[in-house]
């Protein structure tokens, strides 16, 4: 069978186990007492949310939806959702980014916060001489402050991609490669993210702003294209 | 804590074990990309100057030597002469010589070397012109030691040709340049500015980004798939006006030689280029013959100009509806513009 059927039939497997559980320990985290605080969101609240700049693309569209849950007897408040990445330029299906975001509360003194999350992906690309469908995970780590209007602090995150299955076009093989074998690829690729995030509360909006450098997983610079991501957004409570 | 509390986070990490151990390691020869001469011992090589070339000889050995120098650095490897050995008018280039081909160092199935951070500063020593002009002189001395050669380049391998006459104008019997670049630093820093432009809105420059999630750059297999990726998906300038239904074909790209350019005794580590190849040309007195496209915007005959300045002996000649990749687009009309060039000076 597809492995990119298994995997996704074993990542909605994991999710179902996650919303059955939380239906029986959800206890409401806060959600009363910080309304629409900025950064992670109370059990129960929904948001959908829009963001572009430079993203593995120059301006890319994305867009989310993620929803708050508490796990743990309401230790872990943690918002899982879905993100969807496009590039704009040249539209075209075929090259897409669909992840399953994960953020989990990690540690909070005052205003100081450390949210952490593993993001399961699905990324496409159709090019000329190849297809290409890459599964792996964002790892992520925020740390910095957080107030009722205010979200400020350095990211990180360190993507893998497990597994790529590559189809080699026709023009692939007559121009470069004849026995070019189709078929899945383990660890093709790595990256680092180091960067800044601010997000600002506006009522039910949240606007935010991050960018920082991204590089190879061995820290080199990427091919033609910048060393970096930047992207503005906003995010709306429902 | 009830175990099944663990079991999302089980379940994932079996999701991560089972995507690990799975798959073809992308780094393998003849996978995604054919082997070099290092990982196969039966692509034909030659060991010169201290290093392995990937090398095919073709015709007769008494013959007089004629080698072919691919463009580049990197970006070209002898694929592209593969058409110039066929038949046409009744002549074959077989007929008179005998025909050296290979990829220099770094490039096509040739040894690789350094990585893509000292690429990056032009500082790879053993990727430098006097690297790539001692194997040049390697295999003359193999293949012609006792007549003197004659010397094709294109592009990047027409200023190898030109470094290579420069250092012994006594060994070479003729040369064809086809849309050579700048001879020396001069007229190329004139053109490195002329033609600095990247469409960063493309469908090809957003192709190869979102392509960094799935391949990462890293080695030379990757780099070379990479940048393989970016040229057949119309990354580049398109001055040059390569075919885009006759496209250029390649054994394999070389990324970091690609990276490295002309090396650290060619240019400085801000780019600057500081090459000269031209202060012995005066030596050289046979004529040479230039052939150009009419299609390309920056090799024109107004920059052979500036590089005919060096060798007064010399005769531009057009071929119509091309562009820089006329090697592999018209290489019949090459043949008989070099049949009638060499029946003159030989």
């Amino acid at each position: 069978m597809n492995k990119s059927i298994i995997t996704t039939a074993l990542i909605i497997v994991s999710l179902q186990f996650c919303f059955a559980q939380n239906k029986k320990t959800a206890i409401a985290f806060d959600k009363n007492e910080h309304p629409q605080r900025s950064g992670i969101m109370a059990a129960g609240e929904h948001a959908i949310g829009f963001s572009t700049g430079i993203n593995y693309s120059i301006l890319p569209l994305q867009l989310n939806y993620k929803r708050g849950f508490n796990f743990f007897q309401g230790k872990y408040p943690i918002n899982l959702g879905i993100d969807l990445g496009i590039p704009i330029f040249a539209f075209d299906l075929k090259d897409s980014r669909i992840k399953i975001t994960t953020e989990a509360l990690l540690l909070r003194k005052s205003n100081f916060e450390i949210r952490g999350g593993v993001d399961p992906k699905i990324v496409t690309l159709n090019m000329d001489t190849e297809q290409m469908l890459s599964l792996g995970v964002d790892a992520h780590l925020f740390v910095g402050l957080t107030s009722y209007r205010w979200n400020i602090g350095a990211e990180f995150t360190f993507d893998k991609i497990f597994s790529t299955h590559i189809k080699h076009s026709a023009i692939y093989r007559e121009l470069v490669f004849s026995d070019a074998l189709d078929g899945w690829y383990k660890n093709t690729a790595s990256n680092i993210r180091i960067g800044m995030l601010i997000n600002r509360s506006l009522n039910r909006f949240n606007v935010f702003l991050n960018g920082g450098i991204s590089k190879t997983g061995k820290f080199n610079d990427y091919l033609f294209v910048p060393t970096m991501y930047a992207l503005v957004g906003v995010n709306y409570r429902l | 804590m009830k175990f099944k509390n663990f079991l999302p986070i089980l379940s994932g990490l079996a999701i991560i074990f089972l995507l690990w151990s799975c798959g073809k390691d992308p780094l393998e020869p003849n996978l995604l990309l054919p082997a070099t001469v290092d990982e196969d011992p039966n692509v034909p090589a030659v060991e010169v100057n201290g290093t392995r070339l990937h090398l095919e000889t073709f015709g007769d050995p008494s013959k007089q030597a004629i080698i072919f120098l691919h463009g580049g650095p990197g970006t070209g490897d002898y694929r592209a002469f593969g058409r110039m050995l066929e038949r046409y008018d009744g002549f074959a280039i077989t007929d008179s010589f005998f025909v050296i081909m290979y990829d220099q160092r770094g490039a096509g199935l040739s040894r690789r070397y350094g990585d893509i951070r000292a690429a990056s500063t032009y500082s790879i020593k053993e990727l430098s012109l006097d690297m790539l002009l001692k194997d040049l002189e390697g295999i003359v001395e193999k293949y012609s030691p006792n007549q003197k050669v004659i010397l094709f380049g294109h592009s990047w391998g027409g200023m190898h040709a030109i470094m290579y006459v420069n250092a012994h104008p006594d060994k070479v019997a003729a040369v064809v340049l086809s849309e050579p670049g700048s001879f020396n630093a001069t007229i190329e820093n004139e053109m490195a500015l002329a033609i600095a432009s990247t469409d960063l809105f493309g469908e090809a420059t957003n192709d190869v980004y979102w392509n960094h999630q799935n391949i990462s750059p890293d080695s030379h297999p990757m780099l070379d798939y990479s940048y393989m990726n970016g040229f057949y998906n119309g990354l580049g300038p398109d001055y040059y006006h390569f075919s885009e239904t006759d496209q250029l074909p390649i054994f394999r790209f070389g990324s970091v030689a690609s990276v490295n350019d002309l090396g650290p005794d060619g240019m400085k580590s801000d780019g600057t280029y500081t090459f000269d190849f031209t202060t012995n040309l005066d030596q050289f007195s046979t004529k040479v013959l230039f052939i150009n496209g009419d299609l390309n915007e920056v090799l024109t005959p107004e920059f052979q100009d500036k590089n005919r300045a060096y060798l007064p002996n010399s005769e531009l000649k057009m071929i119509q509806g091309v562009g820089h990749d006329l090697i592999w687009v018209k290489p019949g009309e090459h043949i008989k513009l070099m049949k009638t060039y060499f029946d003159e000076v030989l």
